[in-house]
């Protein structure tokens, strides 16, 4: 018995001597993306964090932040449980492109209809902004018109389909954003389109 | 006439609305502190600059900044709004958040790409920054 105590006592030594107390811990975690870094600072000094899945920890104001140590994803998951099991979902946008000169959605993206009905009902209460496009085929005009046509054409679809929206606009920027960049009286299908920007 | 509606829709924004964050999931027992009163926050609450979010145990918030930033808020949180700026029009940014105590998870949005240097995550003991993720090379 006395043997036992005294390996817990020794192993609390060790704790207390190796371990700084830490009250704050910043990890890094993975975004997607290449580029994701962060810099975490105190009076006594700064340091980057540009590989997902390490951590500092912080003890005092005066005190530089620990050094960079690596965690394993079970570790974050269990960690920050509370955090994670309630994040909401990431914006996102998608574009539907269109049969020339119309408002009618090409076989390829009326396909994916069902698809953005179910990432905007994933979002509710959503913010949802439409936004209308043309090549420059005609007059700015004309385009300025379809261009509204097919966000419309969208908006109507959306209003149809009665999901929670707390906010939903529609916008029409003729030929004045052009995905392909052309000259002017081009027709090119990438360009005839619509951005949804779901939030 | 694009810039005018612009411009009125910016004023509109500006005169009647100082949302800046939306509730999308709620967990629990969260409030928000706004001058010197607590409120209940649920599902679609909006959020604006000085608000206090607190958490309860077991509980826990998510929420989207107008310029997709996405934070969440574990149990037993703390963190105040001390500033929120927004405009890309005019290129003026700050963020500027305080957590006393707590978890979060914080995924930058627009203003992280666009003004990296002026997002600020404070904690007790020092300020957690994001790095620029655009650079510049002369390679001569």
């Amino acid at each position: 018995m006395e043997v036992v105590v005294i390996v817990a006592w020794i192993g609390m030594l060790f704790a207390s001597l190796m371990n700084t107390p830490a009250t704050t811990t910043v990890v890094l975690v993975d975004n997607g993306k290449q580029h994701n870094a962060i810099v975490v600072e105190t009076k006594a000094g700064s340091v980057v964090i540009d590989k997902v899945n390490h951590y500092v920890n912080l003890s005092s104001s005066t005190q530089k932040p620990s050094e960079i140590k690596s965690i394993t994803q079970a570790q974050i998951d269990e960690k920050f449980k509370s955090v994670i099991i309630n994040a909401p979902l990431k914006p996102m946008s998608v574009l539907l492109y269109f049969e020339n000169n119309s408002n009618n959605l090409t076989d390829e993206s009326l396909n994916k209809l069902p698809q953005i009905y179910k990432e905007i009902k994933a979002r509710v209460p959503a913010d949802v902004n439409i936004i209308g496009h043309t090549d420059t085929k005609g007059s700015d005009k004309i385009n300025n018109k379809l261009s509204l046509k097919r966000a419309m054409k969208i908006k109507e679809w959306l209003t149809q389909k009665n999901i929670d929206l707390k906010n939903l606009s529609v916008h029409g920027y003729g030929e004045s954003d052009l995905l392909v960049k052309t000259a002017d009286d081009v027709s090119e299908s990438q360009n005839r389109r619509v951005e949804i920007f779901i939030k | 006439m694009f810039r005018f509606l612009f411009l009125v829709l910016g004023l509109v924004t500006f005169l009647f609305s100082a949302d800046i964050a939306i509730v999308k999931k709620v967990g629990g027992e969260v409030f928000v502190k706004r001058t010197s009163t607590m409120v209940p926050l649920s599902v679609g609450s909006q959020l604006q600059k000085e608000d206090i979010i607190m958490t309860k145990k077991a509980s826990n918030v998510g929420l989207i900044f107008d310029d997709g930033t996405i934070l969440s808020l574990g149990e037993n949180t703390i963190l105040s709004i001390d500033d929120y700026i927004f405009k890309p029009e005019k290129k003026e940014f700050s963020f500027d958040l305080n957590m006393k105590k707590g978890y979060a998870s914080f995924e930058s949005g627009k203003i992280g790409k666009l003004a990296p240097k002026s997002v600020k995550f404070r904690v007790p003991e020092g300020i957690v920054g994001i790095r620029g993720t655009k650079f510049y090379v002369e390679v001569k």
